[in-house]
């Protein structure tokens, strides 16, 4: 609950206002690599990010599947078998493993859009560390978050839990620059639960940025006769 | 020659009918394979996305009014638990998630509710007795007190009968 509201905020703030003065589209390939208890899974395949905030995937391994991301309306479609669902949403749907690459756009990961305040800071050397507390409203629902930049490059992010405890650390790495905007190609994520904590490691490769997107994600529309399951959420 | 002809056409045929006869069963498995993975991992997710004491809570505090809020408001999966799924098991794991989640809101709202009721009852049985109390004889040994019930600075002991709240003996 903790971790969906910050990353709706974070979304539904970030998304129109700085994007679009920066990034016009992107397209990217990416490899996660997540681990779970027994569950252990690797998915490959593309990101096309437009900065009206539409947002599709293109999934190549281990199926062949397409998500677009719409205003209210999650669309998984399978092309190979001509049909898929349409999830009805009340918020905007948005693929989360995203948001941590988009996310280095800001120089303080757009905390302070969503009510963060600067809190602490230090500088050592080329390495500079911030320490921010939540906003008042939301300080029973989110912690502390903990940034370190070496170098101006986002490397290390800590969120911890209202109670302190810490709920996910990321550590990124492999970074590139566009602009004057460093981004990360390695993200490794720890999330903390109270039975079994989850590891993610998400490879992005082949970034390309306002580039004129393929015609079939600029106008997807559903085939008239695919067999679309619609389901409200 | 058509008899010829008609021998390696059945043989074909039979063999044709073997092999998809044989393959039926292994896709079934695999189908129910997927489902059933998808139904344990829906159900696993569940477990750990429920807020358990968020609804105890409630429970407690809005009763049956919780009931209802656990039957009707269900949360959905996280979406990109359902990136790179097969179709089945999309549809499979929605369903089964949903109607997981639902079974333990009612189970943990009723169980707030049954624990806010216990809270209730006790506390009602306490008051009714404790009126009971006042209005019987308190019989010591001695039978000292002889009164209908200890005054209100008296306490009733089983073997002393009244003595006063600050210790000393009222007999």
């Amino acid at each position: 609950m903790r971790d969906f509201i910050f990353i709706l905020i974070f979304f539904v703030t970030f998304n129109d206002v700085i994007y679009a003065r920066i990034l016009k589209s992107i397209q990217i390939d990416f490899e996660k690599h997540s681990r779970e208890k027994d569950r252990q899974e690797i998915i490959k395949g593309t990101v096309y990010f437009q900065a009206s905030g539409k947002i599709v995937v293109f999934v190549r391994e281990p199926v062949n599947q397409w998500m677009i991301y719409r205003k209210d309306e999650l669309i998984i479609y399978y092309p190979v078998e001509k049909r898929g669902f349409c999830f009805t949403t009340r918020f905007p749907p948005y693929p989360s493993f995203f948001q941590a690459f988009l996310g280095a756009v800001k120089e303080d990961y757009g905390l302070t859009d969503i009510g963060y305040t600067l809190s602490n800071h230090e500088i050592n050397a080329d390495t500079l560390t911030t320490w921010w507390n939540p906003p008042k409203r939301l300080s029973k629902q989110l912690g502390n978050f903990i940034l370190v930049y070496v170098s101006n490059k986002i490397t290390y992010a800590e969120s911890r839990k209202s109670d302190g405890s810490i709920s996910s650390k990321s550590f990124y790495d492999n970074h590139i620059t566009h602009g004057v905007n460093y981004f990360p190609l390695k993200i490794s994520t720890v999330r903390y639960a109270e039975a079994d904590s989850s590891l993610e490691n998400i490879f992005y490769n082949n970034p390309q940025f306002n580039i004129n997107l393929p015609d079939i994600v600029k106008n997807f529309k559903l085939p008239s006769d695919a067999e679309i399951k619609k389901i409200k959420w | 020659m058509v008899k010829k002809l008609k021998r390696p056409i059945a043989q074909c045929i039979t063999v044709i009918v073997l092999i998809t006869s044989s393959q039926l069963p292994s896709q079934e498995t695999k189908d129910t394979g997927i489902v059933a993975r998808a139904v344990a991992d829906a159900e696993a997710d569940a477990e750990k996305d429920i807020n358990r004491i968020t609804w105890l809570g409630c429970g407690c505090i809005f009763t049956v009014y919780t009931l209802g809020a656990a039957y009707l408001i269900v949360p959905s999966p996280k979406q990109e638990r359902l990136m790179g799924k097969s179709y089945d098991y999309v549809w499979a794991y929605t369903q089964a998630y949903k109607s997981r989640r639902r079974a333990l809101q009612l189970r943990y709202a009723l169980i707030g509710t049954g624990i806010s009721s216990v809270i209730v009852i006790t506390a009602l049985v306490i008051v009714v007795s404790k009126e009971g109390k006042d209005g019987e004889c308190c019989t010591g040994p001695d039978l000292s007190c002889g009164l209908e019930g200890c005054g209100s600075s008296e306490s009733c002991g089983s073997s002393d009968g009244c003595s006063f709240l600050d210790g000393s003996s009222g007999n």
